[in-house]
């Protein structure tokens, strides 16, 4: 009972909001909660999950790695053009093919890693310029083109069935489960919550700020080339616009999910209830018949005004406490 | 002697853009045929008059928010709107001036909502500007049903009667910035304000009132960039402003922008986007292909801030 408390106590207040969105789909589209299309929300929130993972990382740091849904296409692409090149698709290809695309993720990650964290270069800078370069990338090599039709055998790691629950879903569920621990029960991951708090305190009670930081980047790369694999298993293509928005909607289910921008405060438990929230938007807008335009302004209006919630409420709360201090003074 | 070497490399670290520019300049001129040549200006012509002057308002509007200390992400789907509304108002009314005044007010409407959000409520630049960048880019989408606009000559007369007008309105909008934010007490106090703006509030200036004046502006050089481009283009698109929003970065960073506040100037808008005009076009004539342009825009931006460590290590050394 305690642990159900605590995880909604990791939701920001904003949130209930969508759970009231989400009650008002059950009701006005049937079959909204079915099991089938609960089914279809989880699935389609697999890869966005899993990108988030280092996504949380980098905001509980207090920074932003802009080049996840960048690193997610140049990843699907090189995999994919490496299986069309292969021909016969064995067992060792689709491994290969899931190696190239975690290899090209921490490639750019350690890249990333490297220019903030070692080098100390602004993170905005940094990874905004590996975002434009992995998408000029895939543009690049694919030709402006779209590389699609995988073998069953790729597929099945997104599209299978294990129990009669969809692979990708427990891949997701694998991969969250690691990132809990590594962030809840890690020396590394206490780490990053004492520097998003305050960096100059980390590094004065002999944290390797450097170190951290580094490898915070290099896991979100390693997370995106996962989401890719994930990603071009379900949709059986790759393009140069295969991960386009995902770091939008990344930033979206962490803030949702009640981790401050500013950092050292929230968690990966909100992550993953942020992820879903957004999939489940996205997915009842589609049933109710939106078109794709509108479901963009939407949920732009409802991420705004989340974040715009929750930074209002710090300021009441900050200008509350200071009154009390004032007036105990 | 002495002194006059020393001269010499703070001039070097100071003029290092106009450097990069001569130096890709001379180098496309002598490695590409039809770069430039003296006898052969057409090229040149064309950049200076066709492209420069878009690069330069982008340059533009994305430096003076970095001037208070921010960004403004969403200058691509600013253009793609307020292009998109004045060629709408175009169509129904058959007014230009009328059509130039509503998308003017797009996009500062679409500015000041920024500057609201980031000065008033105190949301972080990017992620402000970068969820008004969803927003404005699927209004745009929704208004136009995902189709175009073509035609509006009455409206396209106004500028393509000269060959010059791009390059005067831009330069126009670049000499007005400029008086404006060195010339005159309110540019000192933005530039207060980009340094410290809690210090700027206390010592008495109008913090966040100058800050919103600044996303204003960027939205209002954004707009007009975008209804001179549709007036070149001769067509309105929903998806016109994609890749701009990347573009205007790489120029203000190039050219020496910092997102470090108030270390930026007007000037640096003018060289990066004079740098961009060039290396694009260079790398097309050295047979650079289209789809790896968007790439060389990334590597532009990673070399930038690599130059910008690199002179700061050589002012520090020379201090």
């Amino acid at each position: 009972m305690n642990k159900v408390k605590n995880f909604l106590k990791g939701i920001s207040g904003s949130s209930w909001a969508g759970i009231a969105l989400i009650i008002f789909f059950a009701v006005a589209i049937d079959n909204y909660l079915g099991s089938r299309n609960l089914m279809n929300i989880l699935r389609s929130t697999s890869a966005l999950v899993v990108v988030s993972v280092g996504m949380t990382m980098a905001i509980l740091l207090g920074e932003i790695d802009m080049s996840v849904g960048g690193v997610i296409t140049i990843s699907a692409t090189l995999a994919g053009m490496y299986m069309q090149a292969a021909g016969t698709v064995t067992v060792g290809t689709v491994v290969i093919a899931v190696i190239i695309c975690c290899l090209v993720g921490l490639a750019f990650g350690l890249f990333n890693g490297f220019m903030i964290g070692i080098k100390k270069f602004n993170f905005w800078l940094v990874t905004f310029g590996s975002m434009s370069i992995s998408f000029g990338l895939a543009k690049g090599v694919t030709n402006g083109g779209v590389i699609s039709g995988f073998d069953k055998k790729f597929q099945w790691i997104s599209t299978g069935r294990v129990l009669g629950i969809s692979t990708c879903i427990i891949w997701a569920v694998i991969i969250c489960i690691i990132s809990v621990l590594i962030l809840y029960k890690t020396r590394f991951g206490l780490h990053i919550y004492a520097i998003g708090d305050s960096e100059v305190c980390a590094a004065n009670s002999g944290i390797n700020v450097r170190k951290t930081r580094f490898w915070v980047y290099a896991l979100s790369g390693l997370t995106a080339g996962l989401a890719a694999v994930l990603l071009l298993a379900r949709t059986n293509s790759a393009g140069a616009t295969i991960g386009e928005g995902y770091e939008f909607s990344a930033i979206a289910a962490v803030v949702i999910g009640g981790t401050a921008m500013e950092g050292g405060k929230g968690g990966f438990k909100g992550t993953i209830f942020g992820a879903i929230f957004i999939s489940a938007m996205k997915n009842g807008l589609q049933l109710i018949g939106l078109s794709n335009y509108w479901q963009q302004v939407l949920l732009g209006v409802v991420i705004i005004a989340i974040i715009l919630y929750d930074v209002i409420n710090a300021r009441v709360r900050f200008k509350k406490s200071l009154r009390r201090v004032y007036s105990e003074g | 002697m002495k002194a006059e070497k020393l001269n010499l490399k703070l001039l070097f670290i100071k003029g290092s853009r106009v450097v990069v520019l001569l130096v890709l300049f001379i180098v496309f001129s002598v490695f590409t045929e039809n770069f430039f040549r003296f006898d052969n200006w057409s090229n040149i012509g064309n950049i200076l008059l066709q492209e420069a002057p878009f690069y330069m308002m982008l340059a533009l509007a994305m430096v003076i928010p970095m001037i208070v200390g921010g960004l403004d992400l969403s200058v691509g789907s600013n253009i793609s709107l307020s292009s998109f509304v004045c060629a709408m108002v175009i169509r129904e009314t058959e007014n230009p001036l009328l059509a130039i005044i509503a998308g003017l007010m797009v996009g500062c409407l679409i500015g000041t909502l920024n500057g609201y959000m980031i000065a008033k409520i105190g949301v972080p630049p990017f992620v402000a500007t970068y969820s008004m960048d969803w927003i404005a880019k699927g209004a745009v989408l929704v208004i136009s049903k995902g189709g175009q606009i073509t035609g509006f000559n009455s409206f396209r007369a106004i500028f393509n009667s000269w060959r010059g007008t791009y390059l005067l309105i831009s330069l126009v909008f670049m000499v007005l910035a400029w008086i404006l934010y060195t010339k005159t007490v309110f540019g000192k106090r933005t530039y207060c304000v980009g340094c410290n703006a809690e210090a700027a509030r206390i010592s008495g200036m109008k913090s966040a009132q100058i800050r919103i004046l600044a996303y204003l502006a960027s939205g209002f050089v954004a707009a007009m960039t975008g209804m001179m481009y549709i007036s070149k283009l001769g067509a309105a698109e929903p998806t016109l402003g994609g890749a701009f929003t990347m573009e205007a970065i790489a120029a203000a960073l190039i050219g020496g922008a910092s997102f470090v506040g108030a270390k930026s100037k007007i000037s640096n808008a003018l060289v990066g986007g004079l740098i961009i005009v060039v290396l694009n076009n260079g790398l097309i004539h050295i047979g650079v292909p289209g789809v790896w342009q968007d790439c060389a825009q990334g590597v532009i931006i990673i070399a930038a801030i690599l130059l910008e460590r690199l002179l700061e290590k050589m002012q520090t050394e020379r201090s």
